[in-house]
């Protein structure tokens, strides 16, 4: 076992290396570790042996088939090999990675053609579908509202011009066209739509909101690779 | 206990003392293990693939002891993560305790 800083330091920095693991934030994290523990008036044995085999730990660092599906037991069984049999405590056993030992760049990029075809498939959406699409979209929810705000507007006008008479120049020419109660009638039903309309105006524009940031997102991951996180 | 139970839930407890507050490394570490035997050591390779999903993010805070620290912080999307981990776990014990007969009070 281990019983200083530097053994253990440099012990997992010799495994991590053996998995083509050169990252050197992993490595402070550790100094930081230790650094913290000795302040607490650790030993750096006794930090040494609370953390474990650093064979164990870098393989939590490996590409690996590594899944959230707790019931995919094949990621358990194929790991007798190597590593972890050692520490002997099978509680201890976070078999992460499976019998992918061969070990290529940290990115879990082995679907190179995958992404390619991601990025190509985005820009076809972008060049082909968003370009107009959105602009479309944008324009008809500026013309709902536009809508549904002459909607509210002119049946007031409409009304003002019945009581007030023709005196309302704007209002004649509509009012001229019918007699007041169909106008009455004709300025209650654009309202009452108006109204209905009203209900969904600020939703529509959430939805728009949504599929933006859903496109954003996608776009985001696609070209960085990197999961989104808004 | 079952190892594959551990590292399911390993990062449930994560996400969810970090959903409480932000803490840092060494801290998380002792929050777990005081309740759980983990090796400890294997608490920053799971912070770090919390990070690359997005779950989590870090930031530095400078120290008058020494180097500034590495503070982990939740993300929107790790709060999300932790609800629908929580979710499972409560369906999961609990169709196992109806299984084994263990009822819960109130039952």
């Amino acid at each position: 076992m281990y019983t200083s800083k530097a053994q253990f330091l440099e012990a997992l920095r010799s495994e991590l290396l053996k998995r083509n693991i050169t990252d050197s934030e992993i490595l402070e994290d550790f100094e930081q570790h230790f650094n913290i523990g000795l302040s607490e008036g650790l030993t750096e044995a006794q930090v040494c042996e609370k953390l474990g085999a650093p064979a164990e730990i870098a393989n939590q660092y490996a590409p690996d088939g590594y899944t959230e599906d707790v019931s995919n037991a094949t990621n358990q069984t194929a790991n007798n090999s190597t590593q972890t049999q050692q520490t002997g405590f099978a509680e201890n056993n976070y078999n992460y990675n499976n019998a992918n030992t061969n070990t290529s760049a940290p990115q879990n990029n082995t679907n190179d053609n995958m992404d390619i075809a991601k990025i190509i498939g985005v820009v076809c959406l972008d060049v082909l579908v968003l370009i107009w699409a959105i602009p479309t979209l944008f324009s008809l929810l500026i013309s709902y509202w536009a809508v549904m705000i002459s909607f509210f507007v002119t049946p007031v006008v409409m009304i003002i011009g019945i009581i007030f008479g023709s005196q309302f120049v704007g209002s004649a020419i509509i009012v001229s066209m019918l007699t007041p109660a169909a106008g009455i009638f004709a300025a209650l039903i654009l309202f009452g739509i108006a109204l209905i309309m009203s209900a969904f105006c600020i939703d529509i524009w959430k939805a728009f909101g949504k599929l933006m940031q859903a496109i954003g997102r996608l776009h985001y991951e696609v070209f960085t690779g990197k999961k989104a996180t808004f | 206990m079952n190892s594959q139970l551990k590292r399911g839930t390993l990062e449930l407890c994560v996400l969810s003392i970090l959903a409480r507050r932000d803490c840092y490394g060494y801290e998380l570490v002792n929050a777990i293990s005081e309740s759980m035997h983990i090796t400890e050591g294997t608490i920053y390779p799971l912070l770090k693939r919390l990070k690359d999903d997005g779950n989590i993010t870090s930031y530095l805070v400078e120290s008058t002891e020494g180097p500034p620290r590495k503070y982990y912080k939740i993300t929107n999307n790790g709060l999300a993560k932790t609800k629908e981990l929580e979710g499972q776990w409560i369906q999961f014990y609990r169709s196992i305790n109806k299984i084994l007969g263990i009822t819960e009070k109130g039952e």
